[in-house]
């Protein structure tokens, strides 16, 4: 049997977020550096018209929407739009199967498509601070010019001047931040005039940050608010990895390898080899490498280094409990559908129990959601329920708020078999710790004239938020199945981590920015040791 | 469904037959199943087959025999009839005449197969039924088979008298309910051809034979049916009294709807009696198949099922007739994302899809939940807002005052529960139980 080896002097798997943000260090000491992934089919190009637009005036809006096979129609259940929209459904399928995935009491979102998750991400971004790396075996210091470099290069839109700033870290540079809706406005402006109100309750409002651009950036466009967010952003205005991938694609010294499905690494001396299966003939391709970068993500790559060691068993799989609700401005009934509005996070907010900041939230506008998602939870007829929410959605913000990580309790086992078992889990008291958020969320904005919609608290199933981490935790004493400072894995030289794998926890924050940047910080220490 | 496997052994198979009538509607059922089972067919008539192989002699009910050659065959298949009006046929003594130079056209050994008709008798009050009890008679002296079908019925249009109730009850906006209800026994003009030929090619013993649904249906039941599946409509049913509609039977013919409809044919079928057809159907190891099966046109059934059930969903959501495109997007996307089973929707909500909210399990009052109803609701309602023509139900694109808002929620939670109180009352099912 042919096997094709592939020789580099960097092999990084995965083309996400953290893959891209590890290959830019190598690349700039002249080290070989190639990215592998397996590389799913490209969708459909997304709408270039406004939403508004689309939905008064395409006929052929059901191809966006629902797709041409009605791909939208056998995923009703997902919780969030993003993983229905049709044109990014090559984005997900194949994840389960391909990595034998079984839930037990869980939902996993991954995806094999060049990109990653940035293929359907909500663009939050935020800095870790000293008490959210607690649990690192790194400081704050030691990712701030990982920051700058990863937002310099990336494009970030966010204020530095309002109460939530401090919370996202300060020292990034920022493009002024997206205009918020009127309904959102409103409700921001309701905050500034009495912020003591919430600030009492333990909440901080403030403009979030996000990896959009609000001016040009090189190929990439200033979001119009064309309000297609979800759908695709047609502008390249939110950032994805394949714009990293085009900019590098220009280098001498990379390569990128798209169609092989990492299998089995091992290490032949000291040097790791990837077995890989091409999946366009099923090929077996070897791959070796002075240093292997694992960055398919919390489970690909715990999957991969766990069975490299032999060590099977379990592991644990953090992630951000998550619920939605929504809320009503009644001040804004009869207000219309702007023609321009901006479909991601409009307005952030974190609250503090007992001294520490354990929960964010996002508020969204719900012009470009289609009300259909309302109308099928609605109690009431369907027809009746057009019409309700036909008035009511103007005034309605949609809000998502994600907990820290230590109140989720998700095991990844690892059988002998091959199969991955994801049994999702939860700290006993996390219904009882919604319901306190949901209790002071609904009283500080009802303060400012917002109130919360009765029945829309929807707590998401374990792992349905898609924040995946800590299955190859860092460590500063590395047991087996964790990794060092750089991320490199106990029991496989060579081989590190530089995705959400290695971090031991998530806060409540956006956390693909600290990964990234976490990515940048190990490829710069071990460039710097390589050229040496 | 339909007959168990024709014996096609050598020794019984009798492979001449002659047929008359194989431009009617029976007739043609009867030559297609003849040539089915590869007999060597003549046919006596007016127009010959398109088929190379069937060899024709012309002839003609009016003009006799006189042209005719012997009929070397082993069995005649009569089914001509004259079937126009009564005061424009043929004396029936002549049509009688016809049959019996016919049968003495055919050699002695030659089996005589007649397809007479429920309404035969002697005292039958149409020429038709005198007719046909006539020719029986002059058959059973030859030691021949009579075959009496119920209601003979198809998917497809033609002249036939299940084919003029047909074009009738899609011109009536009612469906007649006449009391007491007469009873209908159909049977599929393919089964009965089946029964025909098997009966010449297989010389079955000589005799009556009452092929028909043994319990039947009532007429209006039929109508309803035929309404339902093949007209795809909804009808409100109408109660006449029988002895009335006797009695109108003369006016029928001024009026401008019920001018096509045969008064002597209502007749007949407001006096039939149901006939005993069990035995005969169990002699012939005949199994019908259901009326309901029978009845729908061939082909994409499933297709069109899914169709009405997206105009009524779709209009329902929309609060009016959906466009034709959206609804075909609609049976494609269950066709696609399903198996593609359809409801089996009552006619009644695609004729009043606002009522489709009866049918919905949501509500305050406990209601009956239909899972599949709900799902498929669900589908349509993603479906209905990707489209242009639904922006501006499911967006406000009007500014319009706080609280013109506030009433149009109320107004619509209001009529929400109007629904709910007239649904607990009814609970009715979205499904038709045929």
């Amino acid at each position: 049997m042919n096997i094709d080896t592939i020789e580099t002097d960097i092999a990084i798997f995965g083309s996400g977020p953290a893959g891209v943000s590890a290959a830019y260090p190598f690349l700039e000491t002249g080290l070989k550096v190639t990215i592998f992934d397996p590389g799913a089919a490209v969708g459909a190009p997304p709408p270039g018209d406004s939403y508004l637009s689309m939905r008064t005036s395409d006929p052929a809006q059901w191809r966006h929407l629902i797709g041409p096979d009605f791909e939208a129609l056998e995923k009703l259940d997902e919780l969030s739009p993003k993983f229905r929209v049709p044109r990014l459904k090559h984005a997900f399928e194949g994840y389960l199967d391909r990595y034998r995935i079984e839930c037990e009491n869980a939902v996993v979102h991954g995806s094999l498509a060049s990109g990653g998750l940035s293929n359907a991400w909500g663009a939050g971004v935020s800095c870790f601070d000293e008490s959210d790396l607690a649990a690192f075996p790194i400081k704050s210091s030691d990712l701030a010019l990982s920051y700058r470099r990863i937002a310099e290069r990336v494009g970030l839109s966010g204020t530095s001047n309002d109460d939530l700033s401090s919370f996202f870290g300060s020292e990034v540079p920022l493009q002024a931040s997206l205009p918020m809706d009127e309904t959102i406005s409103a409700l921001f402006d309701a905050y500034r005039r009495a912020p003591d109100v919430a600030i009492g309750q333990g909440v901080r409002i403030g403009r979030p940050r996000n990896a959009v651009l609000s001016e040009p950036v090189g190929d990439r466009h200033g979001c119009k608010l064309c309000g297609q967010c979800v759908l695709g952003c047609a502008r390249r205005s939110i950032y994805h990895s394949q714009f990293d991938l085009e900019a590098l694609a220009s280098r001498k010294n990379f390569a990128f390898v798209p169609g092989l499905f990492a299998e089995t690494l091992a290490i032949e001396g000291e040097t790791p080899v990837m077995t890989c299966t091409r999946l366009q003939d099923r090929r077996t391709v070897r791959v070796r490498a002075r240093k292997i970068l694992l960055a398919c993500g919390a489970v690909g790559s715990a999957a991969i280094a766990k069975r490299a060691l032999s060590a099977g068993g379990s592991s644990r799989l953090l992630s951000n409990p998550v619920a939605i609700f929504a809320l009503c401005l009644p001040a804004k009934l009869g207000h219309v559908v702007p023609a321009r509005f901006f479909g991601l996070s409009q307005l952030s907010f974190s609250l503090s129990r007992h001294g520490e900041e354990d929960l964010f939230g996002n508020l969204y506008g719900s012009h470009g959601l289609p009300i259909s998602d309302f109308v099928r939870r609605s109690p009431f007829g369907r027809r009746s329920s057009i019409r309700l929410f036909k008035a009511l959605m103007p005034s309605v913000v949609i809000g998502m708020i994600w907990l820290h990580s230590k109140y989720s309790q998700n095991m990844l086992h690892f059988p002998t078999d091959g199969r991955i078992v994801l049994a999702g889990g939860a700290a006993p008291n996390l219904a009882a710790q919604f319901e306190q958020a949901r209790t002071i969320i609904a009283r500080v904005f009802r303060r400012y004239g917002a109130w919360m919609i009765p029945k829309t608290f929807t707590i998401g199933p374990p792992a349905s938020d898609s924040h995946y981490a800590g299955t190859l935790p860092m460590s500063s004493a590395p047991r087996t199945g964790e990794c060092d400072r750089d991320g490199e894995v106990l029991g496989l030289p060579n081989v590190h981590v530089v995705d959400g794998a290695a971090l031991p926890a998530i806060p409540a924050k956006p956390h693909t920015f600290t990964i990234m940047a976490n990515a940048d910080r190990i490829a710069s220490r071990l460039a710097a040791r390589l050229t040496a | 469904m339909g007959l168990p496997p024709d014996d096609l052994s050598p020794k019984k198979v009798v492979s001449r037959l002659t047929i008359t009538g194989a431009s009617g509607f029976v007739g043609r059922a009867v030559l297609a199943e003849a040539l089915r089972r590869k007999c060597e067919v003549t046919l006596l008539g007016r127009r010959p087959s398109p088929d190379p192989n069937v060899r024709f002699h012309h002839w003609d009910m009016e003009d006799g025999v006189a042209r005719l050659p012997h009929l070397d065959c082993d069995a005649l298949i009569h089914v001509a009839a004259d079937m126009r009006r009564e005061d424009q046929a043929m004396p029936g003594v002549e049509e009688v005449a016809r049959a019996r130079e016919l049968f003495e056209l055919c050699p002695s050994n030659a089996l005589i197969i007649f397809v007479s008709s429920r309404a035969s008798g002697t005292d039958a009050p149409t020429r038709y039924g005198r007719v046909k009890s006539q020719i029986e008679r002059l058959v059973e002296a030859r030691g021949g088979i009579v075959i009496r079908p119920g209601m003979v019925y198809s998917a497809q249009r033609g002249r036939d008298l299940h084919s003029r109730l047909r074009g009738l009850l899609a011109k009536l906006p009612v469906i007649p309910d006449f009391l007491p209800h007469p009873v209908v026994q159909p049977i599929h003009v393919d089964d009965l051809a089946r029964a025909v030929v098997r009966c010449a090619a297989e010389r079955l013993p000589a005799g009556i034979y009452r092929l028909g649904d043994p319990e039947g249906v009532t007429f209006t039941e039929y109508l309803r049916l035929i309404a339902r599946l093949q007209l795809s409509v909804w009808r409100p049913r109408v109660p006449m009294p029988a002895a009335l509609v006797r009695l109108a039977l003369p006016l029928l013919r001024l009026l401008p709807l019920t001018g096509s409809v045969d008064p002597v044919s209502l007749k007949s079928l407001l006096s039939s009696t149901t006939m005993s057809a069990a035995a005969d159907l169990a002699a012939l190891q005949l199994q019908l198949r259901p009326l309901r099966d029978g009845l729908r046109p061939s082909g994409r059934w499933q297709l069109r099922e899914l169709i009405m059930e997206g105009s009524a969903l779709t209009s329902y959501l929309l609060g009016r007739r959906a466009p034709t495109n959206l609804v075909k997007r609609y049976a494609r996307a269950i066709m696609k994302v399903t198996d593609g089973t359809p409801l089996g929707i009552r006619t009644f909500y695609v004729t009043f899809p606002k009522l489709v909210r009866l049918c919905e399990g949501r509500g305050f009052f406990g209601s009956r939940r239909d899972p599949q109803l709900e799902m498929r609701l669900d589908i349509a309602i993603l479906l209905v807002e990707s489209s242009t023509f639904s922006a501006t139900q499911f967006m406000q694109t009007r500014r319009v005052h706080a609280f013109a808002a506030a009433a149009a929620m109320f107004m619509a939670l209001l009529v929400d529960l109007v629904f709910q109180i007239a649904a607990m009352a009814k609970k009715p099912s979205i499904r038709d139980e045929y």
